[in-house]
C-alpha cells in the first residue's frame, strides 16, 4: 500500500466527520474521490479494509458504539427485542450467526470488548 | 472405560465454577516471522504476556511496542497457525520464569520447559516461586564491593586477570580461540575450590549448534559438574524470540540463588548472537535502526542486563551473581559496535587472540590487553605475593623478545630474562578440560617466578611442573598445600616448607 491503512482510514474520517449536516450529493462526492484516490494509488484490494478502519475512527469520533451480538442460530423475536434492550440510542448493532458457539450469546463492543457467553467458550476454559 | 471418562467430565463440570465477565479483545492483523501486529487491547502494558487464541490452540506473545492503534508483539510459541483475525486477549501477567532447587542438573529452554527428556522439571502440585525476566538490578545500597575470589581453574586468569563474584568480565576473540572452553573451565574448577561456596554455574546457550550444547551437557557430566550446572539453551534452530530471552532467563534463575544468599555464575554464550536477535526483532517491529542497523537501545539491552550481576551486602544475604558474558568478534576487531558496547559495560575482559592460538599458547590470552578492574581486591593473598610481579615479568618478556629479534649479541642478563619468560609462558599453557586448583597455581608460580626451574629445559617445563604438582599432592598436602588453600595466605613458614620441597623434588 501507498500509505499504511490507518492514515487513511483517518483521512476518510475526518472528512465525512467534517462533512456531517452536507447534502447527499456533496457526501456522495467525497466517497466518489475518496475511491478515485484509492484506485489511483493501486490500493483498491484493501478498500473494504480501510473503510472498515474509517468507520471505527468515526465511532470513535462520535461516541457511537458497534455492538456485535453473535448466537449460534436466529434468536426468535422476544430475544432479540430483550438483548436490544441492553443497547443505547444510536448504536450500531451488526447480528451474526455462528453456529460453532453452540449455545449461548456473545456480544463484542467496538470489537475491543468481549462478553462470552457462549458454550464454546464454557467449554474451551473447562478444558484449558 | 468409557464411563470413567464420562465420571470424570462429570466431576470436572461440577467443580466447574465460571464468572461471566466482560473482557477485553484484540484482533490479529499482521503476522510475520514471529511478529504480530494486533489491534485492540488498549489498556495492555510492556511486557505483558497475550494469549492467542488459533484454531490449534492458544498461543502466547509478548507485547514489546504499544503503538497509538495496535501493538507489536513477539510470538513466544509457533507463529504459523497464527492468522488474521485471531482474537487476543491479555493475562496480566509479565514475562516470568519459574526457579528453584530442581533446575539444578537440567537442560530447559528460556520459558522453563525442560529439554532433556527428563520429565517436568517441578512437581506437578508444586507451586515454584517465578521471577521476572526484566527484574530490577539491586540498588547501590544492596551491594558490596567484590571481596570473594571465583577461581577459574585457569593460571594465567588467576594470577593476572583475577575474577570476583559478582563481577562481570567480558570474555571476548574471535571464532575458534577457546571462548566457551574458558568458561567451561570456570565451571568445572568450582570443584577444586573446597573451602568456598560452591556457585550454581548457568550457562546460557544463544544460538549455539545444538550438537554443541549436548557436547558441553555431557562434559558437564563427565565431570560431574552438571550436579551444580544448569544450562538455558536457545538453540541455532530456535526462533529469535528465544534467543532475545535467554540471557533474561539465565540471570533470572541466577538472581533466585544470589536473593538465597548463595552465589551463581552465569554465562552467556554469546552476547553478540543475542544483539542479533535483538536487530531482528527490532526492524521485524519496525523500529528505527541505528549504526550497523541495530536499534537505538542495544546498549540498554546489555547494560541492564549485566547491571543485575551484582555482590549483595550482608544484610540482603550476601550473595553474589557472577556475569561472563562471552562476545565473538570479527577477524579481531574488538573496536565493532557490539564489543565496545559490552567492553564499556562489565569490569574488564580477557581476550582471546587467534595468532596466539595458533602459536600453541592456550588460552589464547593477550595478557596487554586484558584487564580485570575490580578482581585483584578479591584475590587470594597467597596469588598477590607469589604472582603479583607475574604481569610485569611477562610484559617485559615481551618486550625483550621483540627486541632480541633484530639484535645480534644478547648480553648474559638478558638472555636470562628471556629464557625465564619463555618458562612462564610454558606454565601459562594449559590443556582443555584441566583447570587447576588455585594452592597448585600458587606453588607452580612461586617455583618458576623464583627461578628454580632455572635448570630446567623449555621444552621440559611442563613435565617438571606436573611432577612438582603431582609430588606435591602426594607428600606435601597437609603441610604446604591445606595451608594454602584453607587460608589463603601463603605464610613464612608454608613458604620455607615449599622451598624446602622444590629443592628436593628437582635434586630427585
Amino acid at each position: 500500500m501507498k500509505y499504511p491503512a490507518h492514515i487513511y482510514a483517518k483521512a476518510l474520517a475526518e472528512v465525512i466527520v467534517a462533512a456531517k449536516g452536507e447534502s447527499g450529493a456533496a457526501q456522495d462526492a467525497i466517497v466518489r474521490r475518496f475511491i478515485a484516490l484509492v484506485r489511483q494509488n493501486g490500493d483498491e484490494a484493501h478498500l473494504r479494509k480501510l473503510v472498515e478502519e474509517a468507520a471505527r475512527f468515526v465511532r470513535g469520533k462520535s461516541g457511537v458504539r458497534k455492538m456485535t451480538i453473535e448466537t449460534a442460530r436466529s434468536l426468535p423475536a422476544t430475544q432479540k427485542r430483550a438483548l436490544r434492550a441492553l443497547t443505547k440510542q444510536g448504536d450500531v448493532i451488526e447480528e451474526k450467526i455462528d453456529p460453532e458457539l453452540v449455545a449461548g450469546v456473545r456480544v463484542l463492543i467496538n470489537d475491543e470488548l468481549q462478553f462470552d457467553g457462549s458454550l464454546k467458550g464454557k467449554l474451551d476454559k473447562l478444558f484449558q | 472405560m468409557s464411563y470413567e471418562i464420562i465420571e470424570k467430565l462429570k466431576r470436572e463440570i461440577e467443580g466447574y465454577k465460571e464468572k461471566l465477565e466482560w473482557q477485553e479483545i484484540g484482533r490479529v492483523i499482521e503476522v510475520g516471522d514471529g511478529i504480530v501486529k494486533i489491534l485492540g487491547l488498549r489498556n495492555a502494558v510492556s511486557q505483558e504476556i497475550l494469549a492467542i487464541e488459533t484454531t490449534q490452540g492458544t498461543r502466547a506473545a509478548l507485547a514489546l511496542n504499544l503503538e497509538e492503534e495496535s501493538i507489536g508483539a513477539l510470538v513466544l510459541d509457533d507463529f504459523l497457525t497464527i492468522e488474521v483475525g485471531d482474537t487476543v486477549k491479555r493475562t496480566g501477567q509479565v514475562l516470568s520464569i519459574e526457579v528453584g532447587e530442581e533446575l539444578i542438573g537440567r537442560v530447559v529452554n528460556p520459558l522453563g520447559v525442560p529439554l532433556d527428556g527428563r520429565g517436568p522439571v517441578f512437581k506437578t502440585n508444586a507451586k515454584p516461586q517465578r521471577n521476572p525476566l526484566e527484574g530490577h538490578s539491586p540498588s547501590v545500597l544492596e551491594r558490596e564491593s567484590v571481596n570473594t575470589p571465583l577461581h577459574t581453574g585457569l593460571k594465567a586468569i588467576d594470577s593476572m586477570i583475577p575474577i570476583g563474584r559478582g563481577q562481570r568480565e567480558l570474555i571476548i576473540g574471535d571464532r575458534q580461540v577457546g571462548k566457551t572452553a574458558l568458561a567451561l573451565d570456570a565451571i568445572l574448577n568450582q570443584l577444586n575450590d573446597k573451602t568456598r561456596r560452591t556457585p550454581i554455574c548457568i550457562y546460557v546457550a544463544i544460538g549455539q549448534k545444538e550438537s554443541k550444547i549436548v557436547r558441553i551437557a555431557e562434559t558437564l557430566k563427565k565431570f560431574d559438574a552438571l550436579k551444580y550446572t544448569i544450562i538455558i539453551a536457545a538453540s541455532a534452530s530456535s526462533p529469535a524470540a528465544l534467543w532475545y530471552l535467554a540471557p533474561y532467563a539465565g540471570c533470572a534463575i541466577g538472581e533466585y540463588f544470589r536473593d538465597k544468599g548463595q552465589d551463581a555464575l552465569v554465562i552467556y554464550d554469546d552476547l553478540s548472537k543475542h544483539a542479533w536477535a535483538y536487530r531482528q526483532i527490532s526492524l521485524l517491529l519496525r523500529r528505527p535502526p541505528g549504526r550497523e542497523a541495530y536499534p537505538g537501545d542495544i546498549f540498554y539491552l546489555h547494560s541492564r542486563l549485566l547491571e543485575r550481576a551484582a555482590k549483595l551486602s550482608k544484610e540482603k544475604g550476601g550473595g553474589s551473581l557472577t556475569a561472563l558474558p562471552i562476545v565473538e568478534t570479527q577477524l579481531g576487531d574488538v573496536t565493532a559496535y557490539i564489543p565496545t558496547n559490552i567492553i564499556s559495560i562489565t569490569d574488564g575482559q580477557i581476550y582471546l587472540e587467534s595468532d596466539l592460538f595458533y602459536q600453541g599458547l592456550r588460552p589464547a590470552l593477550n595478557v596487554g590487553i586484558s584487564v580485570s578492574r575490580v578482581g585483584s581486591t578479591a584475590q587470594t593473598k597467597a596469588m598477590k605475593k607469589v604472582a603479583g610481579k607475574l604481569r610485569l615479568a611477562h610484559a617485559q618478556f615481551r618486550e625483550l623478545q621483540a627486541f632480541v629479534q633484530f639484535a645480534t649479541d644478547v648480553d648474559e642478563a638478558t638472555k636470562k630474562k628471556i629464557a625465564q619468560g619463555q618458562k612462564i609462558n610454558e606454565v601459562l599453557k594449559q590443556e582443555d578440560l584441566a583447570p587447576v586448583p588455585f594452592e597448585k597455581q600458587v606453588c607452580v608460580f612461586y617455583a618458576v617466578l623464583n627461578n628454580y626451574f632455572e635448570n630446567v629445559a623449555v621444552e621440559d617445563i611442563k613435565k617438571t611442573e606436573y611432577g612438582l604438582l603431582d609430588y606435591l599432592a602426594k607428600l606435601h598436602e597437609n603441610d604446604i598445600l591445606k595451608p594454602i588453600r584453607d587460608t589463603g595466605d601463603f605464610s613464612d613458614a608454608t613458604e620455607a616448607k615449599l622451598k624446602e620441597a622444590i629443592m628436593r623434588f628437582l635434586t630427585k
